[in-house]
């Protein structure tokens, strides 16, 4: 079951990047909460404050009710736009949701057993780093567990293998068949080598698109006409 | 070393400097970590495939190893000892332009520890600055 957490949001009069940079200076991220029952409405939260709601175990599936004037709305962390290079939220989209229609969120996979994992020199592949399903938001699960402790190579882990884990009425939005790790042999001594030495050789000059007339040339060209 | 097979025009303007953050592939994707750029410039095929081998001895066979930047600018020089004019040198070498933000490497089937240190060895090799990063520091 998801986490929930309250945030406290205040509506945002100025809109457009001047006083988005504003409110980022002051400590404060931009966002706009929109869906159920909801017009959109651009908002403003404390930064640490929404750090700390979407660094739960929850992670960033946790229900979020936002409080904004008066009102408690029940509201999910979507599409968040981040800085590139400091990772610092800069926007950040609450999606209201209704507690009794289903929403699709990522749940992610999480690994346990790897301590027991590899006697056998197996490399563990993790393909789906999270599964989306279709939940009501109060079920919404915090992760899926896998167990890779009894894996051997060529062992296959799929989606369909996180049915037990899936809560009552929820669904997968993603083919059962899909493959979320497998677990590949181990590198030989020559393709280990082959990787460690250097591609060495200089690239070769690259072919020129269009510039090759061989083709034109074999072909029918185009008739002669005699001049004068 | 990495090169474009076939490409439009043999030789390309001289790349313009590097303005503004990364767009693209500023998150590990498909790895549990990534090395990410924080300094802007330019990374020729052979500093990739030096840092790319620094990175597979480290990790031995554990892991994999995933490279998400690729040289397609050519750039070209006048021979040594050349006058100036007649025409446009000829290509030289390829590289990749990379801006803060980017995620050059990414590395999946090792512990943290080892990761770190397969990416400070690769990090020698390369003209930008980098911070190590994980998946989950990056959002993905």
């Amino acid at each position: 079951m998801a986490d929930q957490v309250r945030l406290h949001a205040e509506s945002r009069a100025g809109l457009g990047k001047g006083a988005a940079g504003r409110l980022r200076k002051e400590g404060r991220v931009p966002g706009i909460m929109y869906g159920y029952q909801v017009d959109p409405t651009p908002v403003h939260v404390d930064a640490l404050n929404l750090y700390h709601a979407l660094h739960t175990e929850a992670g960033s599936n946790a229900l979020i009710r936002l409080e904004l004037d008066g009102e408690t709305h029940l509201t999910i962390a979507r599409d968040m736009q981040r800085h590139p290079v400091k990772q610092q939220t800069t926007h950040v989209d609450f999606l209201a949701v209704d507690r009794d229609s289903p929403i699709m969120v990522e749940i992610p996979v999480h690994l346990t057993g790897e301590e027991e994992f590899g006697d056998d020199g197996g490399v563990l592949n993790h393909i789906l780093y999270t599964v989306p399903i279709l939940v009501k938001p109060l079920d919404v699960p915090n992760y899926f567990e896998l167990s890779v402790a009894e894996l051997t190579i060529d062992d296959v882990l799929r989606v369909e293998d996180l049915v037990d884990q899936l809560p009552e009425g929820a669904e997968f939005d993603i083919e059962p068949e899909r493959t979320v790790i497998t677990v590949n042999a181990p590198m030989s001594e020559e393709e280990l080598e082959a990787l460690e030495e250097d591609a060495g050789v200089e690239a070769e000059e690259p072919e020129v698109i269009g510039e090759d007339t061989d083709d034109f040339e074999a072909g029918p060209g185009p008739a002669e006409h005699d001049e004068g | 070393m990495l090169a474009p097979k076939r490409v439009k025009h043999r030789k390309q303007h001289r790349p313009r400097p590097l303005k503004g953050m990364s767009k693209g592939h500023t998150q590990v994707y498909v790895g549990d970590y990534g090395l990410m750029a924080t300094t802007r410039g330019w990374i020729t095929a052979r500093q990739i495939e030096s840092a790319r081998i620094a990175i597979t001895r480290a990790i031995k066979r554990g892991g994999q190893v995933r490279i998400t930047i690729f040289p397609d600018r050519s750039i070209t020089k006048k021979p040594l000892e050349t006058r100036m004019g007649s025409g446009k040198g000829s290509p030289e070498h390829w590289v990749a332009p990379v801006k803060p933000g980017r995620i050059m490497f990414e590395l999946s089937g090792v512990d943290e520890t080892l990761a770190r240190e397969a990416m400070r060895k690769a990090s020698h090799k390369l003209p930008v600055k980098t911070k190590f990063v994980t998946r989950e520091e990056t959002g993905e």
